[in-house]
């Protein structure tokens, strides 16, 4: 490059960038999660493709060589990255629409597709800057530093985005709105990049303000509440709201009022059977319900029918406050005086609160993402059995059928009644399309007709006249006869409750997995076995960094709960540790392949210690301890990157091109194996023993090189 | 600064570039074909789908056509599945075994459960009394929505089952006072030949026969069937031949041919009409559909509106609004159909049945349960009115 000056306009464009990628990726993926799914295997799917395109990216940056093609490109792609996120919710909402068949769940077929047509874009343009900056950053005789450089500044991008979209953005913004703010920067940072001739300034500033203008005029046009409609056919939405833990949106069809949340359809008005299903198997069967714990699904009508029982008090939990507004404002909801409403997660809740009830009552989604799954483990039925009385009854809703239960659905029913099997000597499944599920220490019986009598209670749905189509004997025999003893029990750390929700999920699609998985298997065998050792070493990095970060945000969130600014802080602790290890590296005078291979026992030995504190115990761990793990292996993994790029460099491009890629794909490969294969099936602790043995490989090669 | 290599792609590279773009997106290349429409919803004949061997509950399909070169044509239902050798049928349950069109799901129910008549709903048939409800895998549609899709849509193979063969059936029925036979959850049309021979045996032990259905047959079937039936209650998902396409996989004139030759049998039948917001909450169409009724069937057979919940895939609907099914409810009787009810609501007066020349209340329901019954000998006890029904 010319001078020092461009080289600081192209360490701010990278940081810009980060900051623009990282937002981006969280707009983006909640937009999917909201208009196709909103499960773990969708979210992993998407993580993977984005890194796996962002490596493709990086790869095809390599190719911008020639100092006035690579400028040119650069701002062009900047120019792109600026609009590009933007567009694709834009799209997806459109699409949605017009592709797809309105108001069906499609298959991870086709949203894979999909997501390769309306993520891609953006992922390769990105991915490919950042090799073109390390092209762009090289002076003559700095070697790899340029690579590290640009490394470390995207990781400042990566933490700045990462605060800026959980403390400001996500507050005060919609998903397409946020996208307003790096598309600022990127266009600052287009205007700021110089060009070979001097007399470029001028197109360079035209088309950087002409970018600035369509900005401005953008931000005035309603562009979220004209193609959010989109997704909402046949309804008004009257009221719709980004908050951190996702979108709520309430529409009115007639004198019909729906909710929706992250998408999926949660209530339309009235919804007196769900309600009554939740509250009066459980209530009834003891002689008082004077206090009651309900987790979630207040304003769907469960507090309206636990007041029908003579309680002195309600504890209501709901983590995410836009639903209680949403709800109050709405269905013109009171809370009587026994309602005591708390914000915050659930299971924090369950976990401080020192009173007890006579019931618990869960009103919450199925155990769909690793999240959801930690109110269904052992653990946290340990947890309520601790705050319940001694005759008091946990009872909640899953899934269910009620004709067939099918085998996988079999299996799932299983893991939770042995799990709450383990904690209450008495379980019982009711059937139906939901199943209603109740656990106490005392006896309980699935003929509510009397026991309601008995209360004088007055029902629509749970009352004799419909449930004598519905819990029958044959029905109840079939159940019983469905569950297996031998299914195990779900716990925090071994998932088993989501692992087969998921199969379940799956099911309905009737499409064949193993011929994509195993091509996705040979095509990241195929690049490991054919990379060069430097490269092989950041991929296991790349998938050992992205194990990781899932396994310490399910840890944070299983010791202290699902709060959002929390989950930030550790992911923002991961990216600080990023940028502290590349920096770090970046200081080092010399480097070998001795110090590629001390940083890999150095991310062993964490990971060995990771293993330690889960055995020991996680309970003592606070937001602190997770920060501190989360910028350790941070800072290890980011290290790594730095060494590399100084240790095989050859030319800028090629070299940047080929870590990136390496540390991406590695990426890709764990985000999605870890959370939707790995941590599922054998749990967390042999997911940190593969990921060793993973690190293993690299070592005898490694070594290899050593000596040489 | 000066650049170490001159710039430029070569074709080589370029050639290399595709190459292995092309080869990291095999995954998504492989499903493309089958992925790039998504709006489309429609069932496949699969090959190399047979069983290696037939089993227990194996029997050769009754309606088949053998059309050479080990092609055998299923002439059950209007998909018309024509059936390589060793391919298996869009419903999943017939089979070509050397030539041969069999049935794989001949005794093998894998759900059996004793419901409330009212449930089917068939509220003119024997009010309060029990249906011994069998169904094994297997429908020729796909409803987006469907509330059984994990027997509907799966092979026989892939449940788990009783080994009930006809006889034990009726057994069953007679031991559990069942009053009838009800062929129901997935679509009987499937396992016809079970069902076929089965509602024959039930009549020689005077129990009665009812196919719950979505009314997806060919005509032979179906008048054979008709010698056997004593009540249905027919699905008329849509009156829109896009809409049955594009949610159920099916198509409406078929069903429509149905509804006149149960008619033309003196079949007892009901009609069951989901209002799915979007596509059927509209109250042109359900006048177009009153308006067919009427023509083609008269105003005696009872319509059903049932409320739609978001189920098995089609979870990104709201439910159906009541004020819309009461009104699609008024619309049908001010059109002239004398019994319209609406289902999957609270109790209310829309569950009961009324007389449509005294206005009195003749059956009783809340919930499945029937607590007041003013029809004697097939007329309404306050005026004399004859009720069409099957009543005794």
């Amino acid at each position: 490059m010319k001078n020092a000056l461009s080289r600081h306009a192209i360490a701010f464009v990278v940081t810009v960038l980060g900051i623009s990628h990282i937002i981006t990726q969280i707009s983006v993926i909640r937009e999917f999660i909201n208009v196709f799914a909103g499960n773990e295997v969708v979210v992993g799917v998407l993580f993977a493709l984005w890194l796996l395109i962002s490596g493709i990216g990086a790869w095809l940056g390599r190719f911008f060589t020639s100092s006035s093609v690579l400028l040119m490109s650069f701002r062009v792609c900047l120019l792109l990255a600026a609009f590009l996120p933007i567009g694709h919710i834009v799209l997806i909402r459109i699409l949605r629409y017009t592709l797809f068949i309105r108001g069906e769940l499609p298959g991870i077929g086709a949203l894979v597709i999909w997501a390769f047509v309306l993520i891609g874009p953006y992922c390769i343009i990105t991915g490919a800057l950042l090799t073109m900056a390390c092209s762009i950053m090289a002076s003559p005789g700095s070697g790899g530093k340029s690579i590290g450089r640009v490394y470390f500044f995207d990781n400042i991008g990566d933490i700045l985005g990462g605060l800026l979209f959980t403390f400001i953005l996500v507050h005060f913004l919609n998903n397409i709105s946020l996208l307003y703010v790096p598309a600022f920067l990127c266009l600052v940072g287009f205007m700021l990049v110089r060009g070979e001739k001097s007399s470029a300034i001028l197109v360079r500033v035209g088309a950087g303000a002409t970018g600035i203008m369509v900005l401005i005029l953008l931000v005035m046009y309603p562009v979220d509440k004209t193609t959010l409609n989109y997704l909402y056919p046949g309804q008004t939405i009257i009221d719709h709201r980004e908050s951190p833990y996702g979108r709520v949106v309430v529409t009115k069809n007639r004198d019909q009022l729906s909710f929706f949340e992250n998408g999926g359809h949660v209530f339309s008005t009235p919804n007196i059977y769900a309600s009554e299903e939740l509250v009066h198997f459980a209530l009834p069967q003891r002689e008082t319900a004077d206090s009651v714990l309900l987790i979630s699904g207040g304003i769907a009508g469960t507090v309206t029918e636990i007041l029908k029982y003579d309680v002195s008090h309600i504890d209501y939990v709901e983590l995410d406050p836009s639903i209680i507004e949403m709800g109050t404002m709405h269905l013109d909801l009171r809370f009587p005086p026994p309602v005591a409403i708390h914000l915050e997660d659930g299971r924090a809740f369950v976990m401080s609160v020192d009173c007890t009830y006579s019931a618990v009552i869960l009103d919450l989604p199925d155990p769909s993402s690793l999240q959801l799954n930690r109110f269904y483990s052992v653990q946290f039925f340990r947890d309520v059995k601790r705050i319940l009385q001694p005759e008091g009854i946990l009872s909640f809703a899953v899934q269910g059928a009620e004709n067939y239960i099918s085998d996988d659905l079999a299996r799932f029913l299983s893991t939770i009644r042995n799990s709450l099997a383990r904690v209450f000597a008495h379980v019982i499944l009711i059937p139906g399309e939901r199943t209603i599920v109740m656990a106490s220490d005392a006896s309980l019986t699935p003929e509510v007709g009397p026991l309601l009598a008995r209360h004088n209670i007055r029902t629509v749905f749970v009352n004799e006249t419909f449930l004598m189509g519905r819990v029958t004997p044959e029905r109840m025999a079939f159940i019983h006869k469905s569950l297996q003893p031998t299914i195990p029990v779900n716990s925090d750390f071994t998932p088993t409750a989501f692992y087969y929700t998921i199969r379940v999920w799956l099911s309905m699609f009737q499409e064949r997995y193993t011929v994509p998985l195993i091509l996705a298997l040979l095509f990241f065998l195929g690049y490991f076995v054919r990379s060069e050792i430097a490269a092989r070493t950041l991929f296991t990095t790349g998938f050992t960094a992205s194990s990781m970060e899932v396994i310490l945000l399910l840890g944070y969130q299983i010791t202290q709960g699902s709060l959002y600014t929390g989950i930030g802080l550790i992911i923002a602790s991961f990216m600080l540790g990023l940028a502290i290890g590349s920096f770090g590296a970046n200081l080092l005078p010399q480097v070998g392949y001795g110090t590629l291979l001390k940083i890999e026992f150095g991310i062993m030995v964490y990971l060995l210690a990771f293993m330690l504190f889960l055995s020991v115990g996680t309970s003592f761990a606070g937001t602190i301890t997770f920060s501190f793990l989360a910028i350790l292996i941070g800072a290890l993994t980011g290290a790594e990157f730095p060494v590399a790029g100084r240790l095989v460099f050859v030319t800028p491009w090629e070299t940047a091109g080929t870590l990136y890629t390496a540390d991406l794909l590695g990426g890709s490969a764990g985000a999605f194996t870890v959370s939707v294969l790995l941590i599922p099936r054998i749990g967390i602790y042999y997911t940190c023993i593969i990921l060793v043995m993973l690190k293993l490989l690299i070592v005898p090669a490694l070594l290899v090189k050593m000596k040489r | 600064m000066k650049r170490e290599t001159p710039s430029s792609i070569t074709r080589r590279d370029l050639l290399k570039t595709g190459i292995i773009c092309a080869l990291s997106c095999t995954p998504a290349a492989a499903m493309a074909q089958s992925f790039l429409l998504p709006g489309k919803n429609e069932k496949t004949i699969t090959r190399h789908d047979a069983p290696a061997s037939l089993w227990k509950w194996s029997r050769e399909v009754y309606f088949n056509e053998v059309l050479g070169n080990g092609y055998v044509k299923c002439l059950t239902c209007p998909n018309e599945c024509v059936l390589p050798p060793e391919g298996r049928s869009r419903c999943l349950s017939h089979v070509n075994k050397d030539g041969r069109l069999y049935t794989l799901v001949y005794g093998n129910p894998c759900a059996v459960h004793i419901d409330p008549i009212e449930k089917k709903p068939l509220y003119h048939f024997l009010p309060a009394s029990k249906a011994l409800s069998i169904a094994t895998t297997g429908c020729s549609f796909h409803c987006l929505n469907c509330q059984n899709w994990s027997i509907s849509q799966v092979r026989p193979e892939d449940v788990r089952f009783d080994d009930l063969f006809p006889a034990d059936v009726i057994k069953g029925a007679v031991q559990t006072g069942c009053a009838s036979i009800a062929y129901t959850y997935s679509e009987a049309t499937t396992f016809y030949e079970y069902m076929y021979d089965t509602s024959h045996m039930a009549r020689t032990h005077n129990i009665k026969n009812v196919w719950i259905t979505n009314g997806y047959i060919n005509v032979p079937p179906l008048i054979k069937l008709c010698t056997t039936l004593d009540g249905a209650n027919v699905d008329i998902k849509s009156f829109s031949e896009q809409t049955y396409r594009t949610l159920n996989a099916g198509r409406l004139a078929p069903v429509l041919r149905t509804l006149k030759i149960l008619k033309e049998h003196h079949i007892w039948f009901e009609m069951t009409a989901l209002i799915v917001p979007t596509y059927t909450d509209n109250l042109e169409m359900v006048r177009k559909m009153c308006g067919w009724i009427l023509e083609n069937l008269g105003p005696d057979y009872p319509l059903h509106f049932s409320r739609f919940a978001p189920l098995y895939k089609l979870t990104y609907l709201p439910a159906t609004p009541i004020s819309f099914l009461e009104q699609a409810r008024r619309t049908a009787m001010e059109m002239g159909i004398h019994y319209v009810y609406i289902g999957n609501i609270p109790p209310a007066d829309s569950t009961h049945t009324w007389c449509p020349t005294c206005k009195k209340k003749l059956i009783d329901r809340t919930g499945y349960r029937v607590s007041e019954v003013n029809i004697t000998d097939g007329r309404c006890t306050f005026c004399g009115e004859v009720i069409p029904g099957v009543w005794t």
